[in-house]
């Protein structure tokens, strides 16, 4: 408990410091949650390759936003909040320059692996391999917005009421978009299974 | 409770005794809530995947990125861009303006429109017009017949 209050005293004096225009103590900011920060790009992008030079950038665009943080939240959601939104314009992007088709390809290849699952009782641990790539593929093709709530709630385990912190959002808009994109990608589901069958 | 409403309810993640109940009389309900807990199952397996680690030094390469471009020299540039690309979009938008033919409905006849119509009525009798003189631009076109000589008051 001391060593909590020990440690975020230490954190509020690193980011006044920061606030001054102090990089080192900024760079001691990076430090303590440049995992965290890796680890919610990756899931939110889903990209391996490019998730360190994502969070790379979140820290920069933190750096130059940091003298609007106000100590009134966490910094730690002060900061998933510039990783999601910077996440978020990169999904766009992508999105727009990835072609659909290729999205399109890559699902075909569970074709049939994940239709005869569906029906079955418990998941094997190979059935549940085949469903973390299927949703690892449907998150893929899902908008940004879905991508975004889904992997918040389901993936990070943050509550509703966290979520709507981080989107500045209220709670029952979150509701309302978490519960579409879970049908959303149920419903895309099964147009992948009925094209497999 | 009907279908539709049990759905819901799976999508929502509120399992009631009602939704139970419904479930196990209903197959078509009780296969839509087994896809949507493989789903869940499948996220749950994504999430336990080990997430990247940062590579060695990744702090100091953030830190160093600051060094080597200050806050302010960013926002210049980010304006400086947005100056040139607004500065173009106007150069672009006057060159057309002079490039292309005026036209619609509400354009006045040209000089040489109004000149050809008069010379279909008749109303010049073979005289064109001139101006006086080049330093004396007052603009009042003074007659000349087709030998050059000017027909003034």
């Amino acid at each position: 408990m001391a060593e909590t209050a020990e440690q975020n005293a230490q954190e509020v004096e690193w980011i006044k410091r920061a606030q001054r225009g102090d990089h080192e103590a900024f760079g001691l900011l990076v430090e303590r949650f440049q995992r965290r920060v890796l680890a919610l790009v990756f899931r939110l992008t889903g990209k391996r390759d490019a998730a360190e030079d994502l969070a790379q950038e979140v820290f920069i665009k933190a750096y130059r936003a940091i003298g609007s943080y106000s100590f009134a939240s966490p910094f730690g959601s002060w900061l998933s909040r510039v990783t999601v939104n910077h996440c978020y314009d990169f999904m766009r992007r992508e999105r727009a320059t990835s072609s659909k088709l290729e999205s399109l390809e890559k699902a075909d290849e569970s074709r049939g692996r994940h239709a005869e699952v569906a029906l079955s009782g418990e998941p094997s641990p190979e059935q549940q391999a085949i469903f973390r790539d299927l949703v690892a593929k449907l998150l893929a093709r899902a908008p940004a917005d879905d991508r975004v709530v889904l992997v918040l709630r389901e993936m990070e385990g943050m509550s509703v009421e966290e979520i709507a912190g981080i989107l500045s959002l209220k709670t029952a808009t979150v509701k309302v978009r978490l519960h579409r994109a879970r049908k959303r990608m149920l419903e895309d589901y099964h147009r992948l299974r009925e094209r497999s069958e | 409770m009907r279908c539709r409403e049990i759905q819901e309810s799976l999508l929502a993640g509120e399992i009631d005794t009602g939704v139970d109940e419904h479930l196990r009389g209903c197959a078509s309900c009780r296969t839509f809530g087994h896809e949507l807990e493989l789903l869940r199952g499948g996220f749950r397996a994504l999430a336990a995947e080990p997430a990247p680690d940062p590579s060695w030094g990744f702090a100091s390469r953030v830190v160093r990125r600051l060094q080597e471009h200050p806050a302010g020299e960013e926002f210049l540039e980010r304006i400086g861009r947005r100056v040139v690309y607004a500065a173009s979009l106007l150069a672009i938008v006057l060159l057309m303006a002079l490039a292309l033919p005026s036209s619609g409905p509400f354009r006045g006849p040209t000089s040489a429109e109004i000149a050809a119509a008069r010379m279909d009525q008749g109303e010049t009798g073979g005289v064109i017009f001139a101006y006086e003189s080049a330093d004396n631009q007052d603009l009042n076109p003074l007659p000349v017949d087709q030998n050059g000589a000017m027909n003034g008051p």
